[in-house]
């Protein structure tokens, strides 16, 4: 179920909310917490219900293991130690994403260099896998560390299963969220945060139905006709798809976080205006922020203690390491591997710059941040490193085609090679996607992001017809709703 | 404002205004989804759709059809009068415009499956066998699915601003003709039913009847035109100049082959006409080889009638609106010819019976 569709806005949610507060309200808690779960489970069946019982079996096992690694005590009768336990887990729960997520990239790429003719296995990847692996390999690290002290299964459950969070997060930490399912003070209806939810959620709706919706059409056409794009158009399709994946993802987080605020639970901020930033530190520090402080601590940081001693050298290469495997985590595919490996790169510049204290004016460095994260979204975006490097190659060599109306004051132009027509006609014949971009270009530098405005969030007949206005314009251009970017990793 | 205010407020809004639309669309029922006669003294014309395949499937499964016509425009252009004399019960025109393979397979298939359906007449395209040729973006597999609980249209048809909007625009239309007819004298009421015929008189099929009427001079530019427009959206695509490249879609054809027989279905296959002009365009652009191997191994899954030569009907150029689709005053010439009426003086080289080869 999506959350930008009917059913979900005005059956699952209301619904959901409804039983789940009745049943607080007559102090049923551990029917209301299973009344969660039921009705998450219900959320994710929506979609295929075959993959059900692979989501609940990875809950079991993980959980199992967490607990027989919290109670683990060391003496001469343990048939394994806590470490190999540990790795045991590790193990299976990376094996399932590799079997769902890379075996045919694997395959594949064997394939290529071995001239050998394996089948692929074309499996369906199950929904939110890449998800729920990561935050419950995070639970089990944490258990074997004795960082963990919560261990309801019921807390445990709804931890990994909460509808809000669950398709494509954010990426939650069982430190913030477990005290929250366990807290009483969260089973109660509390007005503020039903408001602030609304708020929040509607913002979501707006950002994810009219704008980014909007951008999808231009990106699908532009990278379909990849090959034969003028300069504008290769432009406007590579920025059409920076727009919309900002404006999707981080759409899809604050109706997370709406949502979830609905139940009296906090989600992390994921999103804080990452297409400020004046540099790539401060983008990963601004864009899908869960995501980085999970490779910060599960993945970088476990590498860097890997060494006996750490020197900066080794930290670039923690830094790299870490974004690779960030680049593959998004998808099995080489353009995932050449996106994350840009960004280690960048980030290992960006911290020599750092060192050698370089300053830069903050124009030029936003600009060259925009334009490096621009760019390298279209490895993101394109379905083979061929038809990125045809945008990339329009973008730079395209032929200049400027509006018919030009003609007559722009002729002198017509000997270095300038066209005049139609601009946009590979992205759909639409002059308004220029508008669009101008607009989301104001939205991004000047205006507050969601969580700003939550956070300064009154109740009010202004914030009433804002968000009113808001939903109203949304909802009624959900008709042709399409599933969220992060959907697919 | 307090939050508890501010939350009922906002919540009793939101559904006031969705209820309010979701009523007044499904009663004015623009895009025709629904299957009620609610206001049916009132709202008689429906015109303004959220696109041709959602209303055309809807429109063919409250009808409940026994014969059918599957094609794309070149076959929506023509008359629907004609095959009803050679197939008078409950027959349905179930063109789509530049639809694919896949998409009229997969909508011959539902119909097969929900339906009782007897006799088929289906149109093939050469340009509809390209392998990289997209599907309308209005075509839904879960629509045609005859398994599937489809709601996407419920949805579309409900809510939305557009549908409001056609709904609205739809009530308009139809409170024009409601005063036309009722507060006009007579003499006012022909001069002006006189008036509209003459814009609106349709063929029973969408388009106008002016089109028979195309002046000579109209259809030389659009032929023009079409000789730009249609390769580059149909037939330039990177693997289409590979004969081997319409397989994928002749085994789609042999299926419902397949499943014709087996249902004891009268199936009835042709090939569209085109001018001389868009059968040298194939020559030029390189699909010469595939427009070949096309017609030959289209004999190999099925016998057709093949009107797609060069004959007495194609080389005049002027017999076509724009080069690919015939007029529609030519369109008896077509079902006379697949239904073998002698009655009518077909050229003989239009329209050439190709047995299926074993």
């Amino acid at each position: 179920m999506l959350f930008n569709s009917y059913e979900f806005i005005f059956l699952f949610l209301p619904i959901s909310f409804i039983i789940y507060f009745y049943l607080t309200s007559k102090r049923l808690i551990t029917a209301s917490k299973g009344w969660l779960i039921f009705s998450s489970l219900f959320f994710y069946s929506w979609w295929n219900i075959a993959y059900l019982p692979l989501i609940l079996i990875s809950i079991l096992f993980n959980y199992s293991l967490s607990k027989s690694l919290i109670e683990f005590k060391e003496h001469n009768k343990n048939y394994i130690s806590k470490k190999r336990l540990l790795q045991v887990g590790l193990i299976l729960n990376i094996s399932l994403l590799i079997y769902f997520k890379y075996m045919d990239f694997f395959i594949s790429n064997t394939n290529f260099v071995f001239n050998s003719e394996i089948s692929l296995l074309h499996l369906a990847l199950p929904l939110a896998i890449s998800f729920f692996t990561l935050q419950q390999i995070a639970f089990l690290i944490d258990s074997y560390e004795g960082l963990v002290e919560e261990k309801n299964f019921l807390d445990y459950t709804i931890f990994v299963i909460f509808f809000p969070q669950l398709i494509a997060g954010p990426i939650v930490h069982h430190a913030e969220m477990m005290p929250q399912f366990s807290s009483r003070w969260n089973l109660v209806k509390n007005y503020k945060n039903i408001s602030a939810g609304l708020f929040i959620f509607s913002i979501g709706l707006f950002k994810k139905v009219v704008i980014a919706d909007a951008f999808a059409q231009w990106a699908n056409l532009g990278f379909t006709n990849s090959a034969t794009l003028n300069l504008l158009e290769a432009w406007a399709a590579s920025l059409s798809y920076t727009f919309q994946m900002y404006f999707d993802f981080s759409g899809y987080t604050d109706m997370a976080i709406g949502a979830a605020l609905l139940f009296n639970i906090k989600l992390p901020q994921n999103f804080n205006s990452p297409y400020k930033a004046t540099g790539i530190i401060d983008f990963w520090q601004r864009w899908h922020i869960t995501l980085t402080v999970f490779i910060k601590t599960y993945v970088y940081t476990p590498i860097l203690r890997s060494f006996s001693r750490i020197t900066f050298t080794k930290a670039m290469f923690a830094t790299f390491a870490a974004m690779f495997i960030s680049g593959l985590w998004h998808g099995a595919g080489w353009n995932y591997i050449v996106w994350g490996s840009l960004h280690g790169v960048a980030l290992v510049i960006n911290h020599h710059w750092q060192k050698r204290k370089i300053k830069m004016n903050k124009i030029l460095a936003w600009f060259i941040t925009f334009n490096f994260v621009n760019v390298t979204l279209i490895f993101f975006k394109a379905s083979t490193l061929s038809q990125a490097m045809e945008v990339l190659n329009n973008m730079i060599t395209g032929n200049i085609v400027l509006y018919h109306s030009l003609d007559s004051v722009l002729s002198f132009l017509t000997p270095f090679g300038v066209h005049f027509g139609t601009v946009f006609t590979h992205i759909g014949e639409k002059p308004k996607t220029l508008v669009y971009i101008i607009i989301a270009f104001i939205i991004i530098l000047a205006f507050k992001n969601s969580n700003e405005l939550t956070e300064k969030f009154k109740a009010s007949k202004y914030s009433l017809a804002y968000i009113f206005t808001l939903f109203i314009v949304a909802i009624s251009m959900l008709s042709n709703f399409s599933e969220f970017l992060y959907f697919n990793f | 404002m307090k939050n508890k205010l501010f939350s009922k407020l906002f919540i009793s809004l939101s559904l006031v205004v969705m209820f309010s639309m979701a009523t007044f669309n499904y009663f004015i029922n623009p895009y025709k989804v629904f299957n009620h006669n609610y206001f049916s003294s009132y709202i008689k014309t429906r015109d303004h759709q959220a696109s041709h395949r959602m209303t055309l499937f809807y429109s063919a499964v409250y009808q409940n059809p026994e014969s059918l016509l599957i094609g794309t425009s070149r076959m929506g252009i023509l008359p629907i009068s004609e095959p009803k004399k050679y197939m008078p019960n409950k027959l349905f025109n179930m063109w789509m415009p530049g639809g694919t393979i896949e998409e009229q397979t997969h909508l011959i298939k539902y119909m097969i499956a929900k339906f009782n359906i007897k006799e088929i007449v289906w149109s093939l395209d050469f340009h509809s066998f390209n392998p990289e040729l997209a599907n309308d973006p209005n075509f839904s597999y879960n629509r045609v699915d005859p398994n599937a609980i489809y709601k996407d249209d419920y949805n579309l048809a409900l809510f939305g601003y557009q549908t409001t909007f056609n709904s609205i625009k739809t009530l308009k239309d139809n409170l024009k003709n409601f005063k036309l007819n009722h507060k006009t004298t007579s003499k006012q009421k022909i001069e002006k039913s006189l008036k509209t015929k003459k814009q609106t008189v349709t063929l029973g099929n969408g388009w106008d009847e002016k089109v028979n009427s195309i002046s000579n001079d109209e259809i030389d530019i659009q032929t023009k035109k079409q000789l730009i427009h249609y390769p580059e959206k149909y037939l330039r695509y990177r693997t289409f100049n590979n004969p081997k490249s319409i397989q994928s879609n002749l085994t789609k054809v042999e299926e419902i082959i397949n499943i014709c027989k087996k249902k004891n279905i009268k199936l009835h296959v042709y090939t569209s006409p085109v001018s001389q002009s868009f059968l040298n365009l194939y020559k030029e652009i390189g699909l010469q080889n595939t427009f070949v191997a096309w017609k030959k191994d289209l004999s190999k899954v099925t016998s057709y009638t093949d009107f797609c030569t060069l004959n007495s009907i194609t080389k005049e150029k002027y017999n076509f609106l724009d080069g690919s689709h015939l007029k529609p005053s030519l369109g008896y010439l077509i079902y006379a010819r697949l239904f073998h009426d002698n009655s009518v003086n077909i050229p003989n080289d239009f329209g050439i019976f190709i047995e299926k080869k074993n």
